[in-house]
């Protein structure tokens, strides 16, 4: 039974780590229909800027939204350069190369101006762990869980009940009708894709004192973001966060009573059972073709 | 006007007779190092322990009648894909007369399927015994095998700290397969019991449950197989989360200043071995390290120290057969002589494995590992 609840609540924990990187990419696809493979690489980024800033003297707790303007910023340089003129409207097929390059690039800057060893990220939570009854919590994922459940919170508040949060829904939903109705949608995309990378410089900021900064370390995260953005449905941000309890908790019961060799196939295995049985995902609308 | 007549015929001349010497080819070698990639790491090590052994031998006059070493790099980017791409290029387009490529042994074992039979290959520090064991007539190993350590290793874990029960977790690698079973084996001679194996996948994110499931299995002792710096920093951080375990190892040859120092104190005392450390060197290995420090400004490591020992023995190797192509020559050279190194002399056998001299117990203290007991290598 004690090996159960401390299953449950690592995979809880897992599964609200894993919402805060999805669901910047979910936003992303949402609104601009672009899938971001430079998700991981604005990650790196997010650790490595409050690491850096931790360094020039902001303590763990102001650094981590110094870090996300920090990653909103290079975002916006980059929107406004690159993304904007090379991908709106231009179909999700030249997002993938565009962003997959884009992302090369952030991490040899990484590399070329860092350099590759992993460097830790230090937090006030240290090695720090909750003991009780038998349970073992660390503070620093407890931290991560907590902010990502405030955030995600009053991120989807802010969507429903404020008029940028409707307009961005609205271009979601239609962008040749939002932009009948007047709203400024290239401004709305903009917004939308500093928020998805400011989303994921924000969890590089939380995790990265978890697993240290290198430059690939987005990797293997985005990789499970995009397991838990198609299994949710891509484009709902309700869908990212069940997306990313359901894996989290599947995670890891699958690693404690079945097999660790077969974990990381779990969520490609629900990822196509979700794709035969319901192909828009959990929480996704079915795409309705008019002939 | 003579006289100028025949100075300038003797410059000509000179010019013409020298042309030979100053134009002399260099011997260029590929080097196949992750210099992007989660190993990043090892390949700027390596890259600086490759560039201090080819400016010694250039200093020193080059090989082969005066020719200097060229090193060109390609960046295996820690894929077997990139590890096999890299070595082609280097083949076909840069024309390298050697490829010394190993860090990795799975990368490693996909780029011997390129070399075998078609370039020397050197290989300074993937361990796999399935590299060397394949029977590749132009292929060596600097560092041990995985069995070779792993047999000391092992009997030192299970005969001096006397666990009741270890629990293992390792990425599923080639490198582990080998480690694993020679765990396996000894475990099996000396009637220990081995818990629980986890075997994870390279892109395994967070490693809390595995070590629940462990913990659960009520093990003594924890080992861990892992050769990624940053992976192994987050590792031995969770595990410190998680309580720890009475008595913690990791596997050998794997443990590196770019792991502990992100570790941030949880790999303190874990009990790991190498074929090198710095704590107490002498002699020319003393040298050695004095000399990359002062140029480097930094103390060297293992991966440091092995791709040091391969360009060095691949230039003296070519030198001493007197050819830079003749790969059954310079094989045979390989196995017939025995070659100075840092470590003290070493010689390769028949499957084109070195063994080191001595071999190290290590102990995490601080920043860097301290010594805790040393073995010759028989």
């Amino acid at each position: 039974m004690d090996l159960l609840l401390q299953t449950l609540i690592n995979g809880l924990i897992l599964g609200a780590g894993y919402a805060l990187v999805a669901v910047g990419l979910t936003v992303i696809f949402g609104t601009l229909h672009i899938v971001n493979f430079a998700h991981g690489a604005f990650f790196a980024l997010g650790a490595y800027a409050t690491l850096l800033l931790e360094e020039a003297g902001f303590p763990y707790l102001l650094a981590i939204p110094a870090a996300v303007l920090c990653v909103a910023a290079i975002g916006w340089a980059l929107e406004t350069t690159i993304v904007r003129r090379a991908l709106y409207d231009q179909g999700e097929h030249g997002s993938i190369i565009v962003t997959f390059a884009l992302s090369q690039a952030i991490v040899a800057a990484i590399i070329l101006t860092v350099g590759p060893d992993p460097l830790p990220v230090p937090s006030p939570f240290g090695q720090a762990a909750v003991s009780a009854g038998g349970f073992f919590l660390s503070a620093q994922r407890l931290f991560i869980a907590a902010a990502s459940v405030a955030v995600l919170l009053g991120f989807s508040v802010w969507l429903r009940r404020t008029v940028k949060g409707q307009q961005i829904l609205a271009v979601s939903q239609n962008a040749r009708g939002a932009l009948y109705s007047g709203i400024n949608v290239p401004l709305i995309r903009s917004l939308s894709f500093l928020l998805g990378i400011s989303a994921a410089g924000l969890a590089g900021a939380l995790i990265g004192p978890m697993i240290s900064a290198f430059p690939t370390m987005g990797d293997a995260n985005v990789i499970v973001a995009f397991t838990v953005v198609i299994l949710g449905g891509l484009g709902s941000i309700g869908g990212a966060m069940l997306g990313a309890l359901v894996i989290g908790l599947g995670n890891a019961l699958f690693e404690t009573y079945v097999s660790v060799s077969w974990t990381p196939a779990l969520g490609w295995i629900l990822v196509i059972l979700v794709l035969l049985l319901r192909p828009q995902g959990l929480m996704g609308r079915a795409q309705l073709d008019r002939h | 006007m003579k006289l100028r007549a025949k100075a300038a015929l003797a410059i000509l001349a000179a010019a013409v007779l020298s042309t030979p010497a100053q134009a002399a080819d260099p011997v260029r070698i590929g080097m196949v190092l992750p210099l992007t990639g989660p190993t990043a790491g090892y390949g700027k090590d390596g890259k600086l322990g490759a560039e201090m052994a080819a400016a010694e031998i250039n200093e020193a006059g080059g090989i082969l009648g005066g020719r200097q070493i060229e090193l060109v790099y390609e960046d295996e980017k820690g894929t077997p894909q990139d590890g096999v791409a890299a070595v082609q290029k280097l083949m076909t387009r840069e024309r390298v007369k050697a490829i010394i490529a190993g860090m990795n042994s799975s990368i490693t074992l996909a780029e011997s399927a390129i070399t075998k039979n078609r370039i020397l290959h050197v290989n300074p520090g993937a361990q796999a015994d399935a590299i060397t064991g394949q029977g590749s007539p132009w292929l060596f190993q600097i560092n041990n095998t995985a069995s070779t350590n792993a047999t000391i290793f092992h009997s030192y874990l299970i005969d001096e700290m006397k666990p009741k029960a270890i629990a293992v977790m390792g990425e599923n690698t080639e490198f582990n397969k080998a480690v694993l079973e020679n765990l396996e084996h000894i475990a099996k001679d000396r009637g220990e019991e081995i818990a629980e194996i986890a075997t994870y996948d390279g892109a395994t994110t967070d490693f809390t449950s595995i070590i629940t499931r462990l913990k659960a299995t009520g093990a003594d002792m924890i080992y861990v197989i892992d050769a990624y710096p940053a992976r192994t920093a987050q590792i031995w951080k969770q595990i410190r989360q998680q309580g720890g375990f009475p008595m913690e190892a990791h596997a050998v040859g794997t443990v590196q200043r770019s792991a502990i120092v992100p570790a941030e104190g949880a790999m303190e005392g874990v009990i790991t071995a190498d074929i090198f450390i710095a704590e107490g060197a002498t002699g020319d290995m003393a040298e050695f390290i004095d000399k990359f420090q002062q140029a480097n400004g930094v103390a060297p490591n293992k991966v440091v120290l092995v791709v040091y020992e391969a360009v060095k023995v691949v230039a003296a190797a070519m030198d001493k057969a007197g050819t830079d192509s003749d790969y059954a020559k310079i094989s045979d050279t390989l196995r017939a002589e025995t070659w100075t190194t840092p470590r003290g002399e070493i010689a390769f056998d028949e499957k084109g494995r070195a063994k080191a001299p001595y071999f190290y117990i290590h102990k995490v203290t601080g920043e860097d590992v301290s010594l805790l007991d040393t073995f010759e290598v028989k």
